[in-house]
C-alpha cells in the first residue's frame, strides 16, 4: 500500500501518528471548503465547517474502518455537519450577486454577454431555491473528481439511485429557472 | 423494458411533458442504466451552465490552529504499540498475505523446476533489462501528465524500479523542486531517499531543500536530512530559520533536526 494514500495516512493517524492528519487535512480543505461553499455560500461560515470536519475527524479517528474509503467518510462527516448547520439557520442565505464571478466567454457583443450574466445569475438564483437534499447532490456531482460512484458511497445508496436524484434535482432547477424567467 | 420503449419515451421527453407513469418509468430506465442523464439533452445542458466555485480561499490561521491542535492531541495520545504482525496486518489483510505467500511458493516450485539451462539466463536477463526500461519510460511519461493522481503513480513507480538510470533521478528532483503539488513533492522526498546513498543525490537534495516554500516539504526534507545523518545540510537548514514566511512549527522541528545533526 502507498504509505501517502488516504487509507493509509488515515489507519496511521489511526494508530497514534495523529500528525499525519495534517497531510490529509493539506490534500481535502480546499475540496471542503468548495462543498460548503456551494451549498451556504458564505466564506467565513463554510470555513468554519470545513474545520469542524477535519477537528471531528481527529476525535472521531478511532471510528476510522479498516476497509474504509477515507474521501467518503470525510465527506458523510461533512454532510452530517452542513445538516446541522442548515437546520440552524433554516433557510439557504441569498446569494451575494456582487460575490458571483463571471465566466463568460467572449462574444464579442456587449449585450450578449448582458444577456449571459442575467442567466447565470438567474440560474443562480434558482439554485437558492432548491431543498437542502436537491442542492447537495447537485453540489457533490459538479465538485471535482466526484463520480456518481463515489457519490454513492458518500449518500449510501446505488448509482443508480444518485443518477435518480440528480435528474429531480436538475428538473426541479429547471421548473424554478423557468418560473423565475416567467416573473 | 425493450429498447423500443426507451427510444419512444426518450422522444416523447424531448417532445413535450411526460405522464405521471412515464416519468416513473423514466426514473426507472435511468435507474437501470437504459438511459444515461446525458441523452436528456435540456437537463444536460442545465448541468453544463451550473458553475460551482469557490473563491480562493486564505486559510492560513485555520491552518496553524489546526497543527496546535494536532500536536497538543499527539502529546496526550499515547501511539497504540504495534507488533510487527499487527503492522503487516494494517496494510495487508490476512487473505491478502495468505494469497501472496501461496504465489510466492508456487513461484519458487515453478522456477526451480523450470530453471533453464544456463544459456537462457542471458535471455532473461535481457528480458528484465527491457521490462525495467519500459518501467522507466511509463514513469516518466506519467510524470508529465496534468493531474497530480497520475504524477503520484508515476513517483510510486519509481520505487519499484530496482537501479534507476539518471533520466528517473533528474526526473524525481526535477518533480520535488517544480510540481506544484505538495504530495507529489512529498511522495518524491520518499522515493529520492532510496538512493541517499549516492553522494550526488545527497547534495542535491540538500540544494532542494533551499528551493521549498511548502511547511510539509520543508519538514520532511528536514526528517531526511536527520536519517541520512548529513551534516551538509546544516547551513540550508539554519537558511530556512531565517526566513520569515516559515511557520514556527517547522522551525522548531528545524531546530531539533539541526541540535541531532550537529
Amino acid at each position: 500500500m502507498n504509505p501517502l494514500s488516504d487509507h493509509s495516512l488515515m489507519l496511521q493517524v489511526r494508530g497514534g501518528a495523529v500528525d499525519k492528519l495534517g497531510l490529509l487535512y493539506d490534500r481535502y480543505y480546499s475540496l471542503v471548503f468548495s462543498y460548503f461553499y456551494n451549498i451556504f455560500r458564505d466564506q467565513a461560515l463554510s470555513k468554519d465547517l470545513a474545520q469542524t470536519v477535519f477537528m471531528r475527524i481527529l476525535k472521531y479517528r478511532e471510528r476510522y474502518r479498516e476497509d474504509g474509503v477515507f474521501k467518503h467518510w470525510m465527506f458523510r462527516i461533512a454532510r452530517n455537519i452542513g445538516r446541522d448547520q442548515f437546520q440552524k439557520q433554516g433557510r439557504w442565505r441569498m446569494e451575494d450577486a456582487e460575490n458571483w464571478k463571471d465566466k463568460l466567454t467572449a462574444s464579442g457583443s456587449v449585450q450578449d454577454d448582458l444577456i449571459k450574466r442575467e442567466q447565470l445569475q438567474q440560474l443562480h438564483r434558482a439554485l437558492n431555491e432548491l431543498d437542502s437534499e436537491k442542492r447537495e447532490v447537485l453540489v457533490l456531482s459538479k465538485l471535482e473528481g466526484m463520480r456518481y460512484k463515489e457519490i454513492a458511497a458518500i449518500l449510501d445508496c446505488t448509482e443508480g439511485a444518485v443518477k435518480v436524484k440528480v435528474y429531480r434535482a436538475l428538473k426541479a432547477l429547471k421548473q424554478v429557472f423557468i418560473s423565475l424567467e416567467n416573473q | 423494458m425493450q429498447d423500443i420503449n426507451i427510444q419512444k419515451l426518450l422522444d416523447q421527453y424531448r417532445r413535450g411533458p411526460l405522464t405521471a407513469d412515464q416519468e416513473v418509468l423514466l426514473e426507472q430506465a435511468l435507474e437501470q442504466g437504459l438511459i444515461q442523464l446525458e441523452q436528456l439533452e435540456d437537463l444536460q445542458k442545465l448541468q453544463e451552465q451550473i458553475q460551482f466555485e469557490a473563491p480562493e480561499v486564505d486559510n492560513r490561521e485555520e491552518r496553524a490552529a489546526f497543527w496546535e491542535a494536532l500536536q497538543a492531541e499527539q502529546k496526550h495520545a499515547a501511539p497504540t504499540k504495534q507488533g510487527l504482525m499487527e503492522r503487516i496486518f494494517q496494510f495487508f489483510s490476512p487473505v491478502q498475505i495468505t494469497y501472496s505467500l501461496a504465489l510466492l511458493v508456487f513461484g519458487l516450485a515453478l522456477g526451480l523446476w523450470l530453471r533453464p539451462a544456463t544459456g537462457d539466463n542471458q535471455q532473461i536477463g535481457q528480458l528484465s533489462a527491457e521490462v525495467q526500461q519500459m518501467k522507466e519510460m511509463m514513469m516518466l511519461t506519467m510524470l508529465d501528465k496534468p493531474s497530480s493522481s497520475e504524477r503520484l503513480k508515476a513517483v510510486s513507480m519509481s520505487q519499484d524500479i530496482n537501479e534507476a538510470s539518471e533520466a528517473v533521478v533528474n526526473a524525481l528532483f526535477r518533480t520535488l523542486n517544480q510540481d506544484k503539488n505538495v504530495n507529489v513533492r512529498l511522495a518524491t522526498i520518499e522515493a529520492l531517499s532510496n538512493y541517499a546513498d549516492s553522494p550526488s543525490t545527497r547534495q542535491r537534495l540538500i540544494k532542494s531543500i533551499r528551493f521549498q516554500d511548502s511547511p510539509l516539504v520543508q519538514m520532511a526534507l528536514a526528517e531526511l536530512m536527520v536519517r541520512m545523518q548529513e551534516r551538509g545540510s546544516i547551513d540550508a537548514l539554519e537558511q530556512l530559520l531565517g526566513r520569515d514566511n516559515v511557520p514556527e512549527e517547522v522551525k522548531t522541528k528545524i531546530k531539533s533536526s539541526i541540535d541531532i545533526l550537529l
